[in-house]
């Protein structure tokens, strides 16, 4: 009846046509014939496009209730490519901490495309107000609107605003490059939590890091893999090494059909994967955090000078470990190194807070069994 | 004392003046009117969306699976550039093996593994139903009984994707006992397939995930993570509820039973996460390893209700085999108001503690 070789769509599609409506599967003797079911969705769609269009009427309405308070004065700050709108009182704040940000941080950022067409709807206060901007022809809106009660102090706000700079862009590389894919996290980190993160990777390789071992830093960051021989398999578990293989073929750079691949993951011998790390350049997701990708890369943005950048575009096709070593100008192994020394330096001197929080709960409750002890008239008994 | 509560009182009202009122962004979580009679309507037609898919997917491919089986197993799949002959042949070789390892078998049924885009069959520029689960349909055309299970794809297959270990999943079942008694079928579909979904021993998950909760927590703590209110009363020992557990399966995504309850689809296989969830998928294993497959083969094809074919065939008590198998695989813990040893033990030494601080204060106070 149903003719088809390799059972192919086509055939099913032949054979959805070709079968009497008698066909049936046991639950189907009252279940409704197809010819219903297309009337029953058919007179469902006029209320459907009523009710898309009811929602759609009040969601125009909520949003032009959000931007009514329009006559809100607002001043425009230019700071290297970015353009920040805020509230007037509050433009020589926005302008210093952006400053700050972009010398800091993003020096060599100014070839960004991406950044070039944003705007920075951003405001810093207790209480925030509402305004509201609208987005340039060629860009949109990142709406920064920090309250001091979440980020009381300097630091905190640049840290926002960083995190929103360094989204924006990563937008200079789109998918499928290779950047793209390795950075799997935007954002940006402070360098105390880079080094929280490095010390609390758990991973062999994170730990020889820690020590100074240049070449496990590169496999910790996912490339490098190929002069790691032997010591791979000690810097990454058994299912690490499967994951990074597995993520690998997910993308094509790894054939699914290769035997070494199906030994590797499919009957679970991780000694399998190492041959095939040792052939890829680089990879994706080593078992440590990605924020330390992301943050060996705004590292090298940095390091790499005013034409940062500019020769980070070019390069957005290029295999990690070239795009980062033009980037920041100089080999990949020394790049990795310093980004070691620079995050082990940023070490916190503090240990997790944990003392803190402990000698603050003894003070409060000490002073909550000092109140209880004292002798007073508002006694209950 | 007064001077404590005034400034406490004050402290308030300044916490409530600088916040008070809402701000208005908080209201853009308040679902409207508009909203929810959308998501009602968009439901309802993805549902019917879904049911004519799924009729459309009952018909074709039943008549696809009988029709291209070899020895009672049928592998389809849309035309695929990445499937290689090799890969061809591979898949419906690890099929037949898959078969081959049953026992026993019933030669009667046909069973099939089928690779399908997610989208064939839907209307043009309709919203579509929710969700790529493997789908499984069961039923009899012109006499002849089946089992298949369909994998939705969103994009291509390749042999990797032809290799999918899980393959039958719990169509093994059908392809070992055949169709199984009117009432047990009915219980199956009503979502009784969630206990046929795993091959094994429920220790296998102990291995696997480590033990369910720690009962070792102080204080009570160890609580049923997750389960429905039967099954966690099941674990408290309580023999009726264990039975309900097995004879009414709670389906966690209810637009998925809405859809199979109206749809020729028999059961979606979209997973349990809780503990007794978990080990719940080896239970249809877990008999047949204990009490062999004649007596699996008598509950499989009872013509009674599900508690009196388990009784007849496994000669024990449902819901009292049930608290016994939970209470080995999950464990069990006490639903009572009344505290632990422990707990009341603590609690003495902290007031002894306490009492002691505060007689020791008392006697150092010097009055006037």
């Amino acid at each position: 009846m149903c003719e088809h070789p390799r059972s192919g769509v086509g055939a099913l599609a032949a054979c959805i046509a070709l079968l009497p409506a008698a066909a049936s599967a046991q639950q189907q003797t009252t279940a409704p014939s197809e010819a219903e079911l297309i009337e029953r969705i058919e007179a469902l769609l006029p209320e459907l496009e009523a009710a898309q269009a009811a929602w759609d009427a009040r969601q125009r309405e909520v949003q032009a209730a959000r931007r009514a308070p329009e006559t809100v004065p607002l001043d425009t700050t230019q700071v290297g490519p970015m353009q920040i709108v805020s509230l007037p009182e509050e433009s020589d704040v926005a302008r210093d901490l952006f400053t700050a940000v972009w010398r800091e941080r993003f020096p060599g950022a100014g070839a960004s495309p991406s950044l070039r067409g944003r705007t920075f709807a951003f405001q810093w206060r207790a209480r925030l107000r509402r305004f509201h901007v609208d987005p340039t022809p060629d860009g949109r809106v990142i709406e920064l609107h920090l309250s001091r009660v979440w980020a009381p102090t300097t630091d905190r706000a640049e840290l926002v605003i960083a995190d929103a700079v360094a989204q924006a862009l990563a937008a200079d590389f789109p998918d499928p490059t290779p950047v793209a894919e390795w950075l799997t996290f935007e954002s940006n980190v402070a360098d105390e939590t880079a080094y929280r993160l490095l010390a609390g990777g758990g991973s062999g390789a994170t730990r020889d890091c820690l020590t100074g071992d240049t070449p496990a830093c590169m496999a910790a960051l996912g490339f490098g893999l190929r002069d790691g021989g032997e010591r791979v398999a000690e810097w990454f578990p058994d299912e690490g090494r499967q994951a990074m293989v597995e993520r690998a073929a997910a993308s094509g750079r790894v054939d699914r059909d290769e035997p070494s691949y199906r030994r590797c993951v499919e009957e679970n011998d991780a000694r399998a994967c190492d041959p095939i790390l040792a052939e890829l350049d680089w990879v994706t997701n080593p078992p440590i955090s990605d924020r330390l990708r992301a943050h060996v890369l705004w590292y090298a943005a940095r390091e790499g000078g005013e034409s940062a950048w500019a020769r980070a575009i070019e390069t957005a096709d290029a295999p990690i470990p070239e795009a980062l070593a033009r980037i920041a100008d100089r080999p990949v192994d020394q790049l990795v190194a310093d980004w070691r020394a620079y995050v082990v330096a940023a070490r916190p001197d503090v240990h997790a807070g944990l003392g803190g929080r402990g000698t603050r709960v003894l003070l409060w409750s000490l002073i909550f069994v000092a109140l209880a002890m004292r002798s007073t008239r508002w006694r209950l008994a | 004392m007064r001077l404590w509560i005034g400034a406490a009182i004050a402290l308030c009202t300044l916490v409530a003046v600088w916040a008070l009122p809402p701000r208005e962004e908080r209201s853009s979580y308040v679902r409207t009117p508009e909203a929810a009679r959308f998501t009602r309507v968009a439901t309802d037609v993805r549902r019917a969306h879904g049911v004519l898919m799924a009729t459309r997917w009952a018909d074709s491919l039943s008549e696809l699976v009988l029709e291209t089986a070899v020895d009672g197993a049928a592998l389809a799949y849309p035309p695929s550039d990445l499937v290689t002959p090799e890969g061809d042949r591979e898949a419906r070789m690890l099929l037949t093996q898959q078969l081959a390892s049953l026992e026993p078998r019933a030669g009667e049924m046909t069973v099939g593994v089928v690779f399908q885009y997610d989208l064939h069959g839907a209307m043009d520029d309709v919203l579509t139903p929710f969700g790529l689960w493997p789908q499984i349909y069961v039923g009899d055309r012109d006499g002849r009984p089946f089992c298949f299970i369909v994998y939705p794809e969103r994009y291509p297959v390749t042999n990797a994707t032809l290799r999918s270990p899980r393959l039958l999943d719990a169509c093994r079942w059908y392809a070992k006992y055949g169709p199984p008694g009117p009432a047990i079928a009915a219980w199956l579909e009503r979502g009784g397939f969630d206990f046929a979904q795993n091959e094994g021993r429920a220790e296998d998950v102990n291995e696997a995930l480590g033990p369910a909760w720690r009962p070792e927590l102080p204080f009570g703590l160890a609580r049923p993570y997750d389960e429905p209110i039967p099954a966690a009363a099941c674990m408290t020992g309580d023999a009726t509820a264990c039975s309900r557990v097995v004879t009414h399966p709670i389906r966690r995504l209810s637009n998925d039973s809405l859809l199979v309850a109206e749809s020729p689809i028999a059961h979606v296989a979209t997973g349990r996460f809780s503990p007794l969830g978990q080990r719940a998928s080896f239970l249809f294993s877990e008999l047949e390893a204990r009490y062999g497959a004649e007596a699996f083969s008598r509950f499989w094809k009872s013509e009674a209700v599900v508690p009196d074919a388990f009784q007849a065939a496994f000669d024990a008590e449902l819901g009292v085999w049930m608290r016994d198998w939970v209470e080995e695989v999950v464990g069990s813990y006490r639903a009572t108001p009344a505290p632990r040893a422990a707990t009341l033990g603590w609690s003495a030494l902290a007031l002894l503690l306490l009492s002691g601080l505060a007689s020791w204060k008392q006697v150092r106070r010097q009055v006037g």
